[in-house]
């Protein structure tokens, strides 16, 4: 992991500058961890995209299972049948398992420059515990981190759709799948699952 | 036909016999099941250090027969909850972890996540799930023989 180290020690001149930008110790710092966040989220979306863009046949076909498994089930329910029930009930979670464990993977792939933040904040603010104001408590860079990047992801989800550009980008990457599918990708709107 | 009026509707809800509807269909099983093993499949991933959603889903829909979105979407949930305290100890505590291992170990997540779904149709799906149950089994009886004789299969 030496070799880690170093590359994040190389972009570290980079990293810290947000963290100069105010004069206030607190603000400061609350503003260089949001700015990293932003870079991650942003990293992330265009890992997750590039996911979808690249398997967007194979889980548009997932989907279409699901669905077509999903109908075939409650057709099976409204004919009073249980067997039948079960029996097509069993299919749809197969078909469901396939969709949501690439779902996963979208997720995960939008999540990847998280660990490599968090061991650079590691490098620079290991040790060093921030008292809250009214608390008697005292928090780590990863208390600060989590909240503002969850923060980051939904603040970002809810304007990059608005930029033309990306619009298009996200738009050829979710071809087959649909909007609603997609939703496991930072700026595929907030509230759902993977946000 | 309202088919909102449809979907699960509890119809009875006592501490040993849960009722209830699915689309017309009747479905019945008892709490104390999913209680019992909600805190085993707790207990063993927090020992583990897993979701436990790989087990709970399994589970829920062999006790409970729930349909897909719900069995799903329970498991979610419960898996949720125990993340939650598990991420507020990590917050708090600030417990020791290799930030760089797991970036890495993301980054190989991002590059099975492109090659997996674009190779799987070259793969039978009876093979891959033989093939998952051995690797299971593989780490399943390696935890109990470490954890009980100390004895390592490999190394």
């Amino acid at each position: 992991m030496d070799g880690l180290r170093d590359f994040l020690l190389i972009l570290d001149p980079w990293l810290i500058q947000p963290f100069r930008w105010l004069d206030a110790p607190m603000p400061a710092f609350l503003l260089g961890i949001f700015s990293l966040s932003l870079v991650c989220v942003f990293l992330g979306d265009i890992a997750s995209l590039g996911v979808l863009r690249l398997n967007r046949k194979v889980f548009g076909g997932y989907i279409k299972d699901m669905v077509h498994h999903h109908e075939l089930s409650i057709t099976a329910a409204k004919t009073g049948s249980k067997e039948n029930f079960k029996a097509v009930n069993r299919q749809a979670h197969e078909a469901f398992g396939k969709y949501f464990f690439s779902q996963a993977a979208v997720f995960t792939s939008s999540i990847w420059p998280v660990p490599f933040a968090l061991a650079w904040l590691d490098i620079r603010f290991q040790g060093v515990l921030i008292k809250l104001p009214l608390m008697d408590f005292e928090a780590n860079y990863v208390f600060f981190f989590l909240p503002l990047y969850i923060l980051a992801r939904i603040l970002y989800s809810r304007t990059i759709g608005r930029i033309p550009w990306y619009a298009r980008m996200r738009a050829a990457a979710t071809l087959d799948i649909g909007e609603d599918a997609a939703h496991s990708a930072p700026g595929t709107g907030g509230g759902r699952q993977g946000d | 036909m309202d088919t909102k009026a449809l979907g699960v509707k509890t119809t009875k809800f006592t501490l040993t016999r849960c009722e209830f509807t699915f689309y017309g269909v009747e479905f019945a099983f008892n709490p104390l099941i999913p209680l019992l093993g909600g805190i085993v499949i707790a207990a063993v991933a927090a020992f583990l250090g897993v979701g436990g959603g790989f087990l709970l889903v399994p589970f829920l829909t062999s006790v409970a027969q729930l349909p897909m979105y719900l069995a799903a979407g329970t498991s979610a949930l419960a898996v949720l909850i125990s993340m939650i305290t598990s991420i507020a100890t990590l917050m708090t505590k600030g417990t020791p972890v290799d930030w760089s291992l797991i970036g890495l170990e993301l980054v190989g997540i991002v590059v099975g996540s492109v090659i997996g779904p674009r190779t799987s149709k070259y793969f039978s799906d009876l093979w891959l799930k033989r093939l998952f149950i051995v690797l299971s089994l593989y780490v399943g009886i390696d935890y109990v023989l470490r954890g009980f004789f100390n004895y390592r299969i490999f190394g």
